[in-house]
């Protein structure tokens, strides 16, 4: 498995476990966010492609995760928690885009994508990649290609069998590469994406 | 076509990505977080409290309203919870089914203006779509309940005819004056088996109705939705830790069916049904009173065959008669 720096799970759980022990749940909280704040606002950052909502997408599921607090801080990875909630705010984020476009006659080929602040041209043709992707195969590729979890805990991570997540990654990986792929060569050739 | 380079470069372009959201630092910190949360030690104190409190009013309730039903006379109306309607801002507060915190007096409003948008939104889209057109409904319909105190916040269920997201049936929680979504579920399952959008295209312009019925101390919620001579109904529930729709086991509803035949309603805390006996093309059928019990061990409610009951035997809890087998 490729290892990631970005995946440090066991630190939240210490985090958790010596704020039963020795903190109150809000010092034990306050420990996970700092913790946890720059992982899940990298991966709300790759399913939006836009630092500012990103930053309030982790907000908003940091926040629910302070409302279930007295539940979740007993989980063996409140971040897994949290992390299907900002990943679930992600996707509801999408098809709230979705839907304004499909109601807004003035809809365009430009999606909310391209409000990046200060993103690269990869980056937002990442993330426009990812929100044309089901939500569980765009959640199956950030945990595995971009958080380097393996095949039998991402399908743990989804629910789904460990086949059905290989099939999901070599379609998404193919699907995603080829948006990438034609859209640096519609913009070496001078054409618009 | 797509070479390996280009596959590998999405993981490097994703880990990029993931190294640069993570660069920036929280905007707000943790306390602020907390105090806009306005959860206080307090408040957990207060939460052990309602919970006793409700643990009380559900065994009084289900002295009350079950003991009744079972000889075949329930009472004729909710002692529990206030149902509005749809559509009235001046209906739309209720007392939750179990606790006494206070619902915000502006929660109703702003529910009704978050179910308005999102009504609006979701009947574009199914016009835009050819759904209106396939499935003729018109008016569009969108239900809610209305907000209920749940574990110290207040929460509501809005059902909608469509969702292009394939999520019809929303969770949703008041927090800092804004209704959010809690959970999206994708239509119920029903005694076929579908799971087909939209589903739910034929809901009744019913209020979603509220009440424990699950025991748990914490609402819980009736959608009704319309067929040929009964209105069917489902409940969404968070017994068991999620949001979800409970499945059904007895008679009438085979193994994992989440709808609910023959008009179901919340009495009391209390789940019953009609059962009607009529073998198909009979002149007249008697219908009998079911009441669903939920059972935390399965996740399901279940109920007890009722007299004369003649159909598969799938209830585990038949406890009060003995069944027949089929013809």
């Amino acid at each position: 498995m490729r290892e990631s720096a970005e995946r440090r799970p066991s630190a939240t759980r210490h985090a958790v476990e010596d704020g039963r022990r020795d903190l109150g749940a809000e010092d034990a909280y306050d420990a996970f966010f700092q913790d946890a704040w720059p992982r899940l606002q990298g991966q709300a950052y790759v399913l939006t492609g836009n630092l500012e909502q990103a930053q309030d997408l982790t907000q908003e599921a940091l926040l629910r995760a302070w409302t279930h607090w007295d539940r979740i801080a007993g989980y063996e990875d409140p971040e897994g928690w949290t992390r299907r909630v900002l990943h679930n705010l992600c996707i509801q984020s999408w098809r709230r885009a979705q839907v304004r476009r499909l109601d807004d006659a003035r809809a365009t080929a430009t999606s909310t994508v391209s409000a990046t602040v200060a993103a690269s041209d990869d980056h937002v043709l990442l993330a426009e990649a990812m929100r044309h992707l089901p939500g569980d195969q765009a959640r199956a590729l950030l945990l595995h290609d971009g958080l380097g979890m393996t095949v039998a805990e991402t399908a743990r991570e989804l629910g789904v069998p460990e086949g059905t997540v290989k099939s999901w990654l070599s379609r998404t990986r193919k699907t995603v590469a080829a948006h990438l792929t034609r859209s640096v060569r519609a913009a070496q050739g001078g054409g618009e994406r | 076509m797509t070479t390996p380079i280009d596959e590998e470069r999405v993981g490097t372009v994703m880990r990029e990505m993931l190294r640069a959201g993570a660069a920036h630092r929280p905007p707000v910190d943790p306390s602020e977080l907390r105090s806009r949360a306005g959860r206080t030690a307090l408040r957990r104190l207060d939460r052990k409290v309602l919970v006793a409190v409700a643990a009380v009013a559900a065994a009084v309730v289900t002295l009350i309203a079950v003991g009744p039903l079972r000889s075949g006379t329930p009472p004729a109306h909710s002692p529990v919870a206030t149902q509005p309607t749809t559509t009235s801002p001046a209906t739309s507060t209720t007392t939750a089914p179990t606790t006494t915190t206070t619902v915000p007096p502006a929660a109703a409003a702003a529910l009704e203006t978050y179910v308005a948008d999102e009504a609006r939104t979701y009947s574009a889209a199914a016009a835009a779509n050819g759904v209106t057109a396939r499935y003729q409904f018109a008016p569009f319909v969108s239900d809610h309940s209305a907000p209920v105190a749940d574990d110290g916040g207040t929460v509501a269920v809005a059902a909608f005819s469509y969702d292009p997201g394939g999520h019809p049936v929303q969770v949703l929680a008041y927090r800092a004056g804004h209704w959010t979504q809690l959970a999206g579920l994708a239509a119920p399952t029903d005694q076929y088996g579908a799971n087909s959008d939209p589903s739910v295209a034929f809901l009744t312009q019913d209020p979603v109705s509220v009440a424990d019925v699950t025991g748990d101390g914490r609402p819980d919620f009736l959608v009704t939705a319309s067929a040929a001579d009964n209105v069917p109904g489902f409940v969404v529930s968070q017994a068991g830790g999620a949001w979800r729709y409970i499945p059904f086991l007895g008679p009438g509803a085979p193994p994992h069916t989440e709808v609910l035949g023959r008009s179901p309603e919340f009495r009391g805390n209390s789940l019953v049904s009609v059962y009607d006996n009529c073998v198909p093309d009979c002149a007249a059928g008697q219908n009998t009173t079911i009441v669903w019990t939920y059972q935390p061990s399965t996740g399901e409610f279940t109920a007890p065959d009722p007299p004369g009951y003649i159909g598969s035997t799938t209830s585990t809890t038949s406890a009060t008669s003995t069944t027949a087998p089929g013809p």
